[in-house]
């Protein structure tokens, strides 16, 4: 059986595999993000503000002081990277069956799964440049400021990277728990470690290292989960 | 008579099942896969349509195609699977537009069309509700209608009668009609079903399978003079039952079918001889693969 190569682009690709071509997957995954940081960052705020008996802006003051707010910021692109992930894709899912019978085949599948590591690392990105914009401005100061932002985004490279090496576990069950823990573990812990790292010598090189090694770990874990994914679901 | 598939040893290896199926769909008919659950009816139409791999064998699919994989082959092939066809959170619109990508002949004017005769809505309305608000039939309605509003040479149905009600079975059979009218003699249509009394109207052609394997296949119109329908009184059962092919009785009285060679054999010993419809040689059909599975 001989290769067959997608006439679509990635942006179709992703249009018939999700509903959603790439912009608006793009701009909608940033919303859920800015919307989850924003959320959460109110709610640490209101807690310190009743619970010390200050203003709200006291509390951001506040949480500008500690790397509270840089952790949290870091929890929101986990949430998306673990919930785009973890999307079934075998025949057997709604849509798994319809989706084998669109031009291209396999390669329009490829096609879409790259969609998804574009709009996931773009998502990351406009949310990383929403967190700065709201810091800035001061309504929702975090300690390490740029050097956090920065964080958080290549973090996410990162993240993205080493979630999709979980998607080569057999097992649903496990598959699904240790997706979820690889994500918010390298994603908060590389950006706390950065943020360590910041505050030790108020360098950016660190952030520019691990950004390139998280492009890099999510380049070769995507080939890698396309290879396992032809060999064992598609050609099954 | 031309074959719009020809399939030659097609196997399927699975730990607890094997599907190995020969078999032809004429071109220009309406054939119908009949079988109990379990009998390897959708496996056989996934692997048709490229959906699974096959184990080995081939399938030649208009005399000359064999790759799935060809966009050319997957352009005349319309599919519709048992369940789960769309997305639940895709409304008309995103199924018009991912099929209009998906598919090189998508045709949206008529997928409209066949909303608007379903009563599902239109592709083009402002508020439209998704998958997930509509009921089984009309998840099933709008996965026909853009397959029908495809512009193939064979289409491939997986019980696409099974959520519908009596109503839209009966328009479902005239869509194959008017389908098959479209291009005279040129689609070929091939469905599985267990609604087989309110299909057989739709049906041309019959394969029947059981464990994998085709255990009956001919037009329908030749299996009714291959097979009559036998019954009469119980006490006449005991007679007539050896010369049938399948068999069952109750109190009062007995059913089953036998080959039309033997019918006046049957006669002689009192039974009564009918033509069959479809549903009563299938089920005597099935039944028979049964027994001699049990043996």
């Amino acid at each position: 059986m001989r290769e067959n190569k997608s006439p679509l682009t990635v942006s179709q690709a992703l249009k018939v595999y999700t509903g959603s071509g790439i912009t608006i997957t793009i701009l909608v995954l940033a919303a859920y993000e800015c919307i989850f940081y924003v959320g959460a960052y109110a709610s640490m705020a209101l807690v310190i503000a009743l619970s010390d008996g200050t203003s709200f802006l006291e509390a951001i003051a506040n949480i500008a002081e500690t790397p509270a707010g840089d952790c949290i910021m870091a929890f929101a692109p986990a949430l998306i990277n673990c919930l785009i992930l973890l999307v079934p894709n075998d025949r057997n899912a709604p849509r798994g069956k319809l989706f084998r019978t669109f031009k291209g085949g396999f390669d329009t599948f490829r096609k879409s799964r790259v969609g998804i590591y574009v709009s996931a690392a773009l998502a990351a990105l406009i949310f990383s440049l929403f967190a700065l914009l709201l810091d800035i401005t001061g309504l929702a100061k975090v300690q390490n400021s740029i050097f956090a932002e920065t964080a958080v985004f290549v973090s996410s490279l990162s993240a993205l990277g080493a979630g999709t090496l979980t998607l080569l576990i057999r097992s649903d069950t496990a598959r699904g728990f240790i997706s979820v823990i690889v994500c918010f573990a390298v994603n908060a812990g590389v950006a706390i470690a950065l943020n360590i790292l910041t505050t030790l010598n108020g360098s950016i090189l660190p952030h520019i290292v691990v950004g390139i090694i998280g492009a890099v770990i999510s380049v070769i874990a995507a080939k890698a989960y396309l290879s396992y994914y032809k060999k064992n679901l598609w050609d099954s | 008579m031309e074959n719009a598939v020809e399939i030659k040893g097609l196997t399927k290896k699975y730990k607890d099942f094997t599907l190995d199926v020969s078999a032809v769909i004429p071109k220009g008919f309406s054939t119908a896969l009949i079988g109990a659950n379990g009998a390897g009816k959708t496996t056989l139409i996934d692997i048709l349509c490229g959906v699974t791999a096959k184990s080995g064998g081939e399938a030649v699919y208009f005399e000359d195609m064999t790759d799935t994989d060809d966009d050319a082959l997957r352009n005349r092939i319309g599919f519709c699977s048992a369940a789960n066809y769309f997305p639940l959170d895709w409304k008309l619109k995103t199924i018009a537009e991912c099929m209009a990508i998906g598919c090189d002949n998508f045709d949206r004017a008529r997928f409209t069309e066949l909303c608007a005769k379903w009563k599902l809505g239109s592709p083009d309305d402002k508020k439209q509700k998704n998958m997930m608000k509509q009921s089984d039939g009309n998840r099933m309605r709008a996965a026909l209608a853009a397959v029908l509003a495809r512009n193939t040479d064979l289409l491939v149905l997986d019980e696409p009668a099974s959520s519908l009600d009596p109503l839209a079975r009966d328009q479902l059979c005239d869509m194959f009609r008017e389908y098959l009218a479209g291009r005279d003699g040129e689609r070929t249509i091939l469905f599985s079903t267990h609604n087989i009394a309110d299909m057989e109207l739709a049906t041309d052609y019959a394969i029947f399978m059981a464990r994998g394997r085709v255990i009956e296949q001919g037009f329908v119109e030749d299996l009714k003079e291959k097979y009559i329908l036998v019954h009469g009184d119980a006490e006449t059962g005991s007679k007539a039952k050896p010369l049938m092919l399948s068999y069952s009785v109750n109190s009062t009285a007995f059913e089953g079918i036998a080959l039309a060679e033997n019918s006046a054999n049957l006669e002689a010993v009192g039974a009564i001889n009918e033509r069959p419809t479809l549903q009563q040689l299938s089920v005597g059909i099935l039944r028979k693969a049964e027994e001699d599975a049990g043996k």
